[in-house]
């Protein structure tokens, strides 16, 4: 099995973590919004919940900053217990998905409010959100009201706000969202930047898996109120830990198979769909005949149209369906014989067309052992 | 096809044409009457006041303004005291209402939302009874040997009957209660539109629950407070019926002096110019409020 680095942090047995969740079940009535999560966060790191919506990821987030009370389990901050704290005694701030500023109060105000909250001399308090305001670049605007700020100006001044106060974790709510393609890139790579710059550790949710991909250190893949797999972004990726991961992140291209053959370093499962037999370098223990899904992702499978010669495993053939072009890549579709469809992606190295086969050519397919990945049912 | 040309660029003049008549007619031609006979001489006569314009028996044509009425308002002490007091308790009345008004709409808004409504219904519920009948209704509460005395008395509370009719007191206690939902409604109509995570905020940044209600929900509140004020202090001002029901008969009030002088003296003239007054006063303070309220320029 691949071995992927994984966070320094994680493989020190001696950093203890600095949150911790332990068995955390929040019900909305009978509806389980998170359910039994249990989930460690290390210091520095950029942690990423990721999920479609209605998974639990804000309500989880939102369990750590104090708006909802968890039904049952425990919140730990550096191994202190978090859970009967109200939100303004928490040392954990938190980024509104809205942004959440204060209409009536200049960007000044608005960075300045936790800081009078807590009672800072008005000296010193201003040269804290001066310093602020500075790091996000938003010194000359101190004096606007927030409607009169475009979109990434806000996001920016409620970054501002809940860094201020030097929380040990910042909650993000989806904080880059409401912004367009362009500047959520380049917001993405500030947010990476100030993140290491002053060492806050975050926790982000998000529902953008290339969002999730490019700020996380970890990601956890939430669906249903559980935590399905966390991860560095490659584990989540290359090795999902079930049906669920290998659908939602990216695209993949998902086999039915059962177990016939095994030896030390091979396991051979049966295919119908695809009429071929798929062998795999890595599997758990799986008794024989035992169904299991059988997880390609398309940028994993190579393709020509010359024959290769039958019965190998890892290789079948089909017609090519339809070629959609995608600027950086192409997405094929290809019919097998048994009717079922598999998705191939493959990037445009050339500017030229031709190289592309036509649609109704008979592509011959074939992936390496180590790019399944076996699922257990 | 002509006529639906002129419809499209006459159509918006038409929808327009329909209040503007409206307010013309019953607003601002009654209006033009009383300003007229407010710059009147008062005559015995029917009607009671001299013609602005009137033919001489020589044939020609005569105008006369005066402003008499209005010097007289401004150095007849009794008129100065009916404002006075007329302003004080407008204003003492509007912010008890808003003391109490404020926090009934803000306890409606954090109910459960099924509440809501019926909450909303029960503060409304007594304009379906005659604002007249309510009135009454508070002098066999209020009398020497009403509900509260009696009740009162036969706990041992007190030993005499507490006065409460015809004092000011009775005149609060009136304009209050009538005039709550004007406070209650507009203040919760803001409440209601505020961004509850706005709190979640402020909460988060370290806000106990008070300081949040002090920095956030107040300061966002103000259009509501200033509306609720307005209605309540507006028509409290010019109040006729809660004081001469429940005040006693020495309470100057400017509803009051005008009901006097009009029905009384038959002094239209001088009424007249005491309603002009009031019109202005409440036009003054209109404009205030228009100008706290108008939204910050945008960038």
């Amino acid at each position: 099995m691949i071995r992927h680095k994984k966070h320094p942090a994680l493989h020190d047995p001696s950093n203890i973590p600095l949150l911790e969740l332990r068995c955390i079940t929040r019900k909305f009535g009978v509806f389980p919004a998170v359910n039994e999560v249990s989930l460690n966060v290390y210091r520095g790191e950029i942690f990423c919940l990721l999920g479609g919506s209605g998974c639990g990821k804000t309500t989880l987030l939102r369990l750590i900053a104090g708006f909802e009370k968890p039904d049952s389990g425990k919140i730990l901050l550096e191994g202190q217990e978090l859970t009967g704290i109200p939100p303004y005694d928490r040392p954990v701030n938190m980024m509104f998905q809205s942004y959440a500023l204060f209409p009536h109060m200049t960007v000044t105000q608005n960075v300045g409010f936790g800081l009078k909250q807590a009672g800072l001399p008005k000296n010193s308090l201003r040269t804290r959100v001066a310093e602020m305001l500075a790091l996000v670049k938003l010194s000359e605007f101190g004096a606007r009201k927030p409607h009169q700020l475009s979109g990434g100006q806000q996001q920016r001044v409620a970054l501002a706000r809940a860094l201020v106060l030097q929380p040990k974790i910042l909650l993000l709510d989806e904080p880059l969202a409401a912004l367009d393609r362009k500047l959520r890139e380049s917001t993405q790579a500030e947010l990476k930047g100030l993140q290491e710059q002053l060492g806050i550790t975050f926790i982000v949710v998000t529902h953008d898996q290339n969002e999730a991909m490019s700020l996380a250190t970890r990601i956890g893949v939430m669906n249903n109120g559980k935590i399905q797999q966390t991860g560095s972004p490659r584990e989540i990726y290359e090795s999902p830990a079930n049906h669920f991961v290998a659908n939602f992140v990216g695209d993949v291209n998902l086999f039915e198979g059962e177990l016939i053959e095994w030896g030390p370093e091979f396991f051979r499962f049966r295919v119908h769909e695809a009429d071929c037999i798929f062998r795999s370098s890595a599997a758990s223990e799986l008794p024989s005949g035992a169904a299991a899904s059988l997880a390609l992702r398309p940028e994993k499978i190579a393709f020509s149209c010359s024959p290769m010669p039958n019965g190998q495993d890892n290789a079948t053939s089909g017609t090519l369906e339809s070629v959609t072009y995608l600027g950086d890549l192409s997405l094929l579709s290809v019919r097998l014989a048994s009717g079922r469809r598999i998705k191939i992606s493959r990037p445009n190295a050339q500017r030229e067309e031709q190289d592309l086969p036509s649609r109704g050519q008979t592509l011959y397919l074939r992936w390496s052992a180590d790019s399944l990945v076996v699922l257990p049912k | 096809m002509k006529s639906r040309d002129w419809l499209r660029s006459h159509g918006r003049a038409l929808v327009i044409v329909v209040p503007a008549l409206w307010l013309g007619i019953f607003f601002l031609m009654p209006f033009l009457n009383v300003l007229k006979i407010s710059l009147a001489e008062q005559v015995i006569a029917q009607p009671p006041y001299s013609p602005l314009f009137y033919f001489s028996e020589s044939g020609d044509w005569h105008f006369k303004v005066s402003l008499d009425n209005y010097r007289d308002l401004f150095n007849d002490d009794l008129y100065i005291a009916a404002f006075l007091n007329s302003t004080r308790i407008a204003f003492i009345s509007a912010v008890i209402c808003l003391l109490i008004g404020y926090p009934m709409a803000y306890g409606i808004m954090r109910t459960t939302p099924s509440w809501r409504n019926p909450l909303l219904m029960l503060v409304a519920l007594p304009f379906w009874t005659s604002f007249l009948l309510r009135v009454y209704a508070w002098i066999g509460i209020l009398n020497n040997t009403g509900i509260l005395n009696n009740a009162l008395l036969a706990c041992g509370f007190i030993d005499r009957p507490l006065v409460i009719m015809k004092t000011e007191v009775a005149i609060y206690i009136g304009i209050v209660y009538s005039y709550l939902p004007f406070v209650v409604l507009p203040v919760y109509s803001t409440l209601e539109k505020m961004d509850t995570t706005l709190l979640e905020a402020a909460a988060d940044l370290g806000a106990r629950p008070f300081a949040a209600f002090l920095k956030i929900t107040l300061p966002l509140s103000w259009p509501g407070i200033l509306a609720g004020f307005s209605l309540v202090f507006i028509p409290a001002l010019g109040e006729f019926v809660i004081p001469d029901l429940l005040g006693g008969s020495d309470t100057l009030m400017l509803g009051h002096v005008l009901w006097d002088e009009f029905f009384a003296n038959r002094a239209w003239p001088i009424a007249s110019a005491v309603a002009i007054v009031m019109l202005l006063m409440v036009l003054g303070l209109l404009v205030l409020q228009n100008k706290v309220n108008r939204p910050p320029p945008q960038a």
